[in-house]
């Protein structure tokens, strides 16, 4: 390709989803890669425990999602490349193609009025870029129940998949009569077949990969990008430095390359396209780093002990939410879960039994066995994130607002009474997780911020036209709704102006 | 079968010497500072008619303690007091364990302590044909402790290590091939001579070394020679002990050891053989018990890599255990007990089973209540026998 008009970094949602709509425009679109063409995927025994071992270990911290050799390989090299340190914080990012879309539980939901308060843009700029990504990536649910709304009414849906047994029960006792809002979930996981994608036939095993690609992974899109000649991948770019130019920009990498172009994307993810704009700016002692508190109740349905299970996915089943005051923070949101494709030693690990009675009991209970995982809005995270100027790295120190232990107390009670009156018990071991469990990472860049780290609605900083970050970096608010859906219609919306001018 | 006593039972030695002698049938009287028969530790008074029907003795105690603190005589006077009173007692044998570089001139304290005792006890009164010393060499095998369990944490813990003495002959043994020894010593009258080698084929420290880190990781070890005197000058500053170890060490010469192994009818297995049959056969076991149905050898592969990689590998598991995999189930640790080596070496066993042949499948609710009453009654006993793998 002769020199490309865009620059996109980063290969995962994000990035695909900002180089869409320019491509199909017809600009040339170079993506640099920190990654490189993938190894085969991994088969049998290999796929769970990865094919160094990588999922053969003893964490048992770790949310089960982040335990999958996947999630590891990727952890593992993140932290690796872009020199991040953790105080009670879990820094997850990823530098794999595809970035964080490889291990993400896949639940969407779009933000409305309320959610987008305080942005610089409402839900009519991006009501078009929700309904494009989403029938781009393919999402199953349905707008006939009590959060079919709450959920968002622009992405068309294929029709919701079949509901394991305990979640099933739990549905079916809600009357819709209380403040909490129980119905569906949402997941970018399809029931019908398209392209290369398979519909999902409810065969388990998702937390190790999806091997009929029924699961949106960022690869997917980048194999249909790349049949076109206008876009291209540079392999293994890892990119090290932003330079502003006369016009344009000049991009460098790990080992050495160099890449112009008249604009750049930037979607390294939040916590990787801050370290790269940090030098950019004048220095800024702390940055606030948004992220979703998360705690996870298992739930016990005892009916569901004798009934007979059903074949169902592992992501989530079920979507909830409880306000607790009005505005955007005011409610909680959250996903219910199947246990069965859980491993059962990691649950094991939680029990004071020995090794086989511990998996015995966990084997017997899960079919009835459910786990809620409620997300608190981004308010009510204080991570403070400092980069250190000379070494080029990051260090992040987790944390809550004050009071929120209390708040988060309050509501995991008031959700517990609501579990109980729809016949489940919730169990001891529900806890906040560490800050950054969630990996919903946001904010340090906020579109309509008026400090120095603020951007305007193309995701640019003061002073430095031409660089767009598209990434959750700019998301001007994390509400308690999962973000990646908007993540990737914020970068839809960006890349399309962007096609336009 | 032979009434036998041995002191030193809490020890590395002594607590494998008194189970293997008890499953051969033999009766024994533990003696040691702690979960022994009889409390009694060296510089004690000897213990009253501890020796009525005795057939025979195997005194493995020693204080470091003593030596540590410059009480050279203590363990010598102790050892023949026990002796003397073991002989005029009427014991047909005793057999004191001594080390394979016990010499007048030894370099390191413990090596001419060792020679004194012996020659101390050799002129006992009746000791001729009943006393009977056992030159040990350099001990591998069985649960790590003491100096075994140092060497593996050391050569475990960093693939470069600077050390004294590497070119020294030390001569491994397992800790199974000492026990069988030591028995046999201890109830064969008929073998005359006063002093018996129980030590394996010389071979370089630093070989040695390379040997149980492979076996543990899987992995080389690189050595950096370092110069004796300095280090010793160094050693000065720190406690005695170290410098009474590193002299040990340096002392180190092989000696023969063939006929005693011979006239004792001991063939030993070569230790990197051994080392890694030990770790193959534990990683069955711990298959087996959590379900695998059959081991396969791909769960075996991926277990070792695994047991290597978090520097688990051999575990040191009894050979009950080894042999009959469900007894484990007396020792299988509480599974929220993340640290403990024996736990975590069973959920990577889960891990593996789970990953190769599937999740077992739903247990009903009688055979659930059966399991946890069976685990809370066994617990007591996992608390106190799973210690040993912490």
């Amino acid at each position: 390709m002769s020199e490309p008009d865009i620059l996109v970094i980063g290969s995962g949602p994000a990035g695909v989803s900002a180089s869409v709509p320019l491509v199909e425009a017809g600009r040339r679109v170079l993506m640099l890669d920190g990654a490189c063409a993938d190894d085969p995927e991994p088969s049998g025994a290999a796929r769970i425990l990865g094919l160094a071992l990588e999922g053969l270990s003893n964490e048992d911290g770790l949310s089960p999602k982040l335990r999958a050799p996947e999630a590891r390989r990727a952890l593992a090299d993140f932290r690796r490349v872009h020199g991040v340190e953790a105080d009670n914080f879990l820094a997850v990012g990823s530098i794999a193609r595809g970035g964080l879309s490889r291990v993400w539980g896949a639940f969407v939901a779009e933000f409305d009025a309320a959610d987008l308060e305080g942005w610089p843009i409402g839900p009519e700029d991006m009501a078009p870029s929700y309904r494009r990504v989403a029938e781009r990536i393919g999402i199953s649910g349905t707008l006939d129940d009590a959060t079919g709304a709450r959920l968002g009414t622009v992405s068309p849906l294929q029709p919701s998949l079949p509901l394991g047994a305990a979640s099933d029960m739990l549905l079916k006792g809600y009357r819709g009569d209380g403040p909490l809002l129980l119905g569906r979930a949402r997941n970018a996981l399809i029931s019908r077949s398209r392209e290369e994608r398979r519909a999902c036939d409810l065969r388990g095993g998702c937390l190790w990969g999806c091997p009929l690609g029924a699961i949106y992974d960022a690869r997917h899109d980048l194999a249909r990008l790349m049949r076109n000649t206008n876009f291209e991948v540079a392999e293994k770019a890892e990119v090290v430095g932003l330079e502003k130019q006369i016009s344009g920009w000049r991009v460098r990498t790990a080992d050495g390359r160099g890449f112009s172009a008249g604009r750049v994307v930037l979607a390294a993810g939040t916590l990787g396209s801050t370290r790269l704009v940090a030098p950019l700016l004048p220095a800024i002692p702390e940055w606030r780093l948004l992220s979703n508190p998360v705690l996870a109740t298992p739930l016990l349905m005892p009916r569901a002990l004798t009934a007979s299970p059903k074949p169902c996915h592992d992501l989530a089943q079920l979507a909830f939410f409880l306000s607790f005051r009005d505005g955007g923070d005011g409610y909680v949101s959250g996903a219910v879960y199947e246990t069965k494709g859980l491993a059962a030693s990691s649950f094991a690990s939680q029990l004071p039994l020995g090794r086989r009675a511990g998996e015995a009991v966990f084997r017997y209970l899960s079919p009835a066995l459910l786990v809620a995982v409620t997300y608190f809005s981004g308010a009510f995270s204080d991570n403070r994130l400092r980069f250190e100027q000379t070494g080029g790295r990051l260090s992040i120190r987790g944390g809550f607002a004050a009071d929120f232990e209390n708040l988060a107390q309050r509501t995991s009670r008031e959700l517990g009474r609501h579990w109980r009156r729809l016949g489940a018990v919730p169990m001891p071991g529900g806890k906040l997780a560490i800050p950054g469990t969630d990996a919903h990472f946001a904010g340090t860049l906020p579109m309509g911020g008026t400090a120095a780290n603020g951007t305007n609605v193309l995701g640019e900083l003061k002073g430095l036209p031409g660089l767009h970050i598209v990434d959750g970096a700019v998301l001007s608010t994390l509400p308690s709704k999962h973000a990646t859906l908007t993540i990737m219609a914020n970068a839809d919306r960006i890349g399309t102006a962007l096609s336009r001018l | 079968m032979a009434r036998l006593l041995v002191t030193g039972a809490s020890g590395y030695i002594g607590h494998q010497l008194v189970e293997i002698a008890r499953t051969q049938g033999h009766d024994v009287i533990s003696l040691g500072r702690d979960r022994a028969d009889v409390r009694w530790s060296q510089g004690e008074p000897v213990p009253e008619g501890v020796f009525a029907g005795v057939d025979g003795v195997i005194h493995l105690a020693h204080s470091w303690e003593a030596d540590a603190k410059g009480n050279a005589g203590l363990n010598g006077d102790s050892s023949e007091a026990l002796a003397r009173a073991a002989l005029a007692a009427g014991v047909p044998r005793f057999v004191f364990a001594s080390t394979n570089s016990a010499r007048a001139e030894a370099r390191n304290a413990y090596g001419r302590e060792k020679f004194a005792t012996e020659t101390r006890l050799a002129r006992l009164p009746g000791a001729a044909g009943r006393l009977v010393s056992a030159r040990i060499g350099l001990v591998y095998g069985g649960v790590p402790r003491g100096q075994y369990a140092m060497m593996r944490t050391l050569t475990r813990l960093t693939p470069v290590l600077p050390l004294i003495g590497l070119d020294r002959q030390v001569q491994p043994i397992d800790l199974e091939e000492v026990c069988a020894g030591l028995l046999t010593l201890a109830t064969r009258p008929d073998l005359a001579e006063s002093v018996y080698v129980l030590a394996g084929t010389p071979m370089r420290f630093g070989a040695w070394l390379k040997l149980l880190r492979r076996a543990q990781t899987g992995s080389g070890l690189v050595l950096l020679p370092l110069p004796l005197g300095p280090v010793l000058a160094l050693s000065r500053l720190g406690p005695g002990s170290i410098r009474e170890r590193l002299l040990g060490l340096a002392a180190a010469s092989p000696i023969e050891s063939t006929a005693s192994l011979e006239a004792l009818g001991l063939s030993l297995a070569d230790p990197a053989v051994r080392l890694d049959e030990n770790s193959q056969n534990e990683i069955r076991a711990l298959l087996a018990y959590m379900g695998a149905k059959p081991v396969t050898a791909d769960m075996e592969a991926d277990l070792a890599k695994g047991m290597a990689s978090a520097g688990l590998a051999p575990i040191g598991l009894s050979r009950r255990f080894v042999r009959h995999p469900h007894f484990l189930a007396l020792v299988d640790p509480p599974a929220n007990h993340w640290a403990h080596r024996l736990g975590k070496a069973l959920h990577l066993a889960s891990q593996v089973v789970a990953a190769h042949q599937g999740e077992k499948p739903r247990p009903g609710p009688i055979a659930i209540a059966g399991l946890i009453v069976t685990d809370l009654l066994a617990r007591p006993f996992r608390l106190l026998f799973g210690r040993r793998y912490r």
